[in-house]
C-alpha cells in the first residue's frame, strides 16, 4: 500500500504530482501534457485505462453541461484503451450518455487558490484514491480501479468523484464547492459490469438519474445514489429521511467502547427482470461517521494492524 | 464447528440429544489451512475427553498426515478420505480440486464438553467452557406441554450462575420475562441440526414444514472486546409474547403452526409481538447488555414509544426485499448486525455479527441446501414457515 501527502498550488500541479506518483505505483504513463489552461493526463495498468484532465477556468469536457458554465478541477474516466490521436474525451470504453455517443464522466472539484492538502492512495493492488482538501475540512475526492466481485462477472473495473455530473441540469454543472463532498453516496460514480441483456456499458449511480442505460445502487442513505423506489429491496444502511436518525448508518460508533466501525461500500445493480444483485465492493473505502465523534479530519484510525484514513462521511485504508 | 445432524422422536427426546451432544463431546472452532492443497476438514468432533488444545494436521504427503494435539501431544497418523478417530477427537479429510502437499497443514481449536448442572424431567442447564476454556456461561433449555391443544414447546433462558436449589427461571440474571424465548416443537419425529463450539450452540428443528431456530451462548462475532463487554450472552428463540398478552395453557396460539408474524418468528428476523409493540418481553432476540437488561433486538423500526428506540437487526430493520443471487448464481452473504440507534436517548452501539449466522438470498434456494463460500460450508435455513426471499439464513458448518 502506498501514501501520498502534501499541498498544490492548483489543478494543474496537483494532476502532475499524481501522474509522478502513479508511475512510481507502476503505472505507464500514455500521455501527460499542456492541453488549453490545464493539463490532459492518460495511465494505464493492467489492463485499467484512467483519462485525467486537470481544468482550470475551462469546459467539463463532458457534454451535458452547457457551453459557458466553467469550472476548476479534475475530470476523470477510465476506458478500455488509449488513443494518442484521439481527444482526451473520446478515447476508447469510456461510459457513454444514454443515447448519445458522447463520453460522461466525473470530476474532483478543486479551490480557486492552492490547494491545502491532498492524499493519494494505492491499496496495492491498483485501486487508486485521490482526496483533495478544498477548503479547511472540506474534502473532494475520486478514484479508480477494480471490485472485489461478488461472484464472477464480465467487467468489475470502476470509477467515481465527488462532483456530480447531471444531465440536462444546468444548475449542476456549477462547480463543485463543498455540496458533494460526501462519500457516501458516491456523488457520481461508474461501474463496468454486463447484467442480463446490459452489456459491453457502464452501470451509472448519479443520484436518481438515469445516465448510461442501467443503475447501480449503494446502500449508504444520504444520498440518492440508492435510487428513488428501490432501496427497499437491497440491504440498506439508513432508513427514509424521517426515520434517518434511528437507522443503522446513524448508529456507528459505539457508546459502549467508543469504537468507530466502518460500513463497506457494498454495490449493487438493478437486474433486468426484477430485484437487484450484489456486484461487490469498493476495495479500501468505508463509510464512517468518526469525524463526528472526536476524530479529527485526515486523521489515523488503528483498528489492529489496519489503519484508516478519516475524512467526513468516508475512511479509506491506508496500511492493512 | 463441529455439528449433527440426525431426527429425534419428539421434542423431549431433542433435548435430550441436545444435552448429549454438549456434554458428550467436545467442539471445534473454524479450521485454517495453510499450503497449496484445497481439500477441506470437516465431521470434527470431540468427545467426553476432548481438552482445550489446537489439534494439528500435517501433511506428509498428498494422502498422508500426522496429527498432534498442543496438549495431548502425538495422536497417530491418517489418510485423506478416511475418517481419523482418536480418544480425544474425529474428523475427516478430504481432498480438494488441488492436491494435498506435503507441508500443508490444518489446525483448529478444541474445546472441551459442556457441562451439565441440571437434567431432569425435561429440564435441563448446562455451563459452557467458553472458546478459551476460560468462562462459565450458563444458559438452558425447559420443555413444557398440553396435549389438548398439541403443542410441546422448549423454553430458553440464559443465566449469570447456577444455584441447585433454584427453579429454572429463579437462576441468577434469568430473563425475568413470564416468557422468556421459546422453541415450538411437536411431539413426533424432528429432523434437526446442532452446531455447537465452546460458548454458543445454534439449534434448527424441523417441525412439519416449518425451520424452528434457537440461539444459547455468547454472541458470536462481537465487535467488542471482552473487557468491554464481559458477558455478552444471547438467548434467541423463535417464538415470544408480550408480557400482558401471554396466552394462557390451553391456548393454539403456543402451537408451531402459529403463524401470527409477530409471535412466531426465528429470532434473527423477528419482531415484536404486535398486541404491545413497545414490550421488550416479547422480542425473540435478547442479549444481555452490561448494565445486566436483557434487551429484544426485532426488525421492527418502533416508533411508538416516545422515550427510546428499541434495538434493531440489520439488514432486516430496513428493507431488503429484492436481494437476488450475484450474476453468476452464487450466493451473497449478508452479515446480521444487533444495534442500537436510539437518538431519543443518544444510544448507540453495533455489538458485532453473529459470525456463525448471516442472511442469503432466497432466490432460487431452498432450505437444507449448503452453500460453499471457499471452504467454508453453510446451511441454508429458512425463517420458520416463510419462504420469501428474504427470509433465509444460511449457518456455517465447517
Amino acid at each position: 500500500m502506498a501514501h501520498q501527502t502534501n499541498t498544490a498550488s492548483g489543478p494543474v500541479d496537483l494532476l502532475q504530482q499524481l501522474v509522478t506518483w502513479l508511475m512510481v505505483q507502476g503505472w505507464t504513463c500514455n500521455m501527460s501534457q499542456s492541453e488549453g489552461n490545464g493539463w490532459r493526463a492518460h495511465l494505464s495498468k493492467n489492463g485499467v485505462y484512467v483519462n485525467l484532465r486537470a481544468l482550470v477556468g475551462e469546459h467539463k469536457f463532458f457534454h451535458a453541461c452547457p457551453e459557458g458554465y466553467t469550472f476548476r478541477g479534475i475530470s476523470l474516466y477510465v476506458g478500455t484503451g488509449y488513443d494518442g490521436g484521439a481527444a482526451w474525451v473520446s478515447q476508447p470504453g469510456g461510459p457513454v450518455e444514454l443515447g448519445t455517443a458522447y463520453t460522461i464522466g466525473a470530476m474532483l472539484g478543486l479551490p480557486s487558490g492552492a490547494i491545502p492538502s491532498y492524499h493519494f492512495l494505492d491499496d496495492g493492488a491498483d485501486n487508486i484514491t485521490v482526496i483533495a482538501e478544498y477548503s479547511a475540512g472540506v474534502y473532494q475526492h475520486m478514484g479508480w480501479g477494480n471490485l472485489l466481485k461478488a461472484g464472477a462477472f464480465t467487467g468489475g473495473a470502476y470509477f467515481f468523484a465527488s462532483c456530480d455530473f447531471r444531465l440536462g441540469a444546468a444548475t449542476a454543472c456549477a462547480p463543485c464547492s463543498d455540496s458533494s463532498t460526501t462519500m457516501d453516496g458516491f456523488s457520481s460514480a461508474y461501474f463496468r459490469a454486463d447484467v442480463d441483456s446490459f452489456t459491453g456499458k457502464w452501470l451509472n449511480m448519479v443520484g436518481l438519474e438515469n445516465k448510461t442505460g442501467k443503475n447501480a445502487r449503494s446502500p449508504f442513505c444520504n444520498y440518492n445514489a440508492r435510487g428513488s423506489g428501490i432501496w427497499t429491496a437491497l440491504p440498506y444502511y439508513g432508513l427514509s429521511a424521517d426515520d434517518r436518525p434511528f437507522g443503522f448508518q446513524s448508529a456507528q460508533v459505539s457508546l459502549q467502547n467508543n469504537r468507530i466501525t466502518l460500513l463497506p461500500a457494498r454495490i449493487f445493480v438493478d437486474r433486468d427482470s426484477y430485484g437487484v444483485s450484489l456486484l461487490g465492493t469498493v476495495p479500501g473505502l468505508f463509510y464512517t461517521t468518526a469525524t463526528d465523534h472526536g476524530f479529527d479530519k485526515a486523521s489515523e484510525l488503528q483498528i489492529g494492524s489496519d489503519s484508516y484514513l478519516l475524512f467526513p462521511d468516508f475512511a479509506v485504508k491506508k496500511v492493512g | 464447528m463441529s455439528w449433527v445432524q440426525d431426527t429425534a422422536t419428539d421434542f423431549t427426546d431433542l433435548l435430550v440429544r441436545l444435552n448429549d451432544f454438549l456434554t458428550g463431546h467436545g467442539h471445534s472452532l473454524p479450521p485454517i489451512y495453510t499450503g497449496t492443497g484445497t481439500g477441506t476438514v470437516s465431521q470434527v468432533l470431540g468427545t467426553a475427553t476432548t481438552v482445550q488444545e489446537t489439534i494439528s494436521v500435517a501433511f506428509t504427503s498428498t494422502t498422508d498426515f500426522t496429527v498432534t494435539g498442543s496438549v495431548t501431544g502425538s495422536m497417530g497418523t491418517g489418510t485423506v478420505d478416511s475418517a481419523f478417530t482418536h480418544a480425544k477427537v474425529s474428523f475427516l479429510v478430504s481432498a480438494g480440486g488441488t492436491a494435498w502437499a506435503s507441508g500443508d497443514t490444518i489446525s483448529w481449536v478444541m474445546t472441551p464438553h459442556w457441562e451439565s448442572l441440571r437434567a431432569s424431567a425435561g429440564e435441563y442447564i448446562w455451563r459452557a467452557p467458553g472458546n478459551a476454556n476460560i468462562s462459565a456461561i450458563y444458559v438452558g433449555a425447559k420443555t413444557f406441554s398440553n396435549d389438548a391443544t398439541d403443542y410441546y414447546n422448549w423454553r430458553l433462558q440464559g443465566f449469570t450462575g447456577y444455584q441447585a436449589g433454584q427453579a429454572f427461571d429463579s437462576q441468577p440474571g434469568a430473563i425475568p420475562d413470564a416468557v422468556p424465548p421459546c422453541l415450538p416443537l411437536w411431539n413426533a419425529s424432528i429432523p434437526y441440526w446442532f452446531f455447537a463450539n465452546g460458548q454458543r450452540v445454534i439449534i434448527v428443528a424441523k417441525v412439519s414444514t416449518s425451520y424452528e431456530m434457537a440461539y444459547l451462548g455468547f454472541m458470536d462475532g462481537m465487535y467488542m472486546s471482552p473487557g468491554e463487554y464481559p458477558y455478552p450472552l444471547m438467548v434467541g428463540g423463535s417464538m415470544s409474547f408480550a408480557s400482558n398478552n401471554v396466552p394462557g395453557a390451553t391456548s393454539i396460539s403456543w402451537r408451531w403452526s402459529n403463524t401470527n408474524s409477530s409471535q412466531h418468528a426465528n429470532f434473527w428476523n423477528s419482531s415484536f409481538d404486535s398486541y404491545n409493540h413497545a414490550s421488550q418481553s416479547s422480542g425473540k432476540w435478547r442479549l444481555r447488555l452490561v448494565s445486566g437488561i436483557w434487551s429484544a433486538f426485532t426488525n421492527e423500526v418502533n416508533t411508538y414509544n416516545s422515550t427510546f428506540r428499541s434495538p434493531l437487526i440489520w439488514p432486516f430493520a430496513h428493507g431488503m426485499t429484492g436481494l437476488r443471487t450475484n450474476l453468476d448464481g452464487s450466493y451473497p452473504m449478508i452479515p446480521i448486525i444487533p444495534f442500537i440507534c436510539d437518538n431519543l436517548a443518544a444510544n448507540y452501539n453495533v455489538y458485532g455479527e453473529i459470525g456463525s449466522i448471516v442472511h442469503v438470498t432466497g432466490d432460487s434456494n431452498a432450505s437444507e441446501n449448503t452453500v460453499t463460500l471457499g471452504r467454508q460450508v453453510w446451511l441454508v435455513v429458512q425463517n420458520a414457515y416463510r419462504t420469501d426471499s428474504n427470509q433465509y439464513c444460511a449457518v456455517r458448518m465447517d
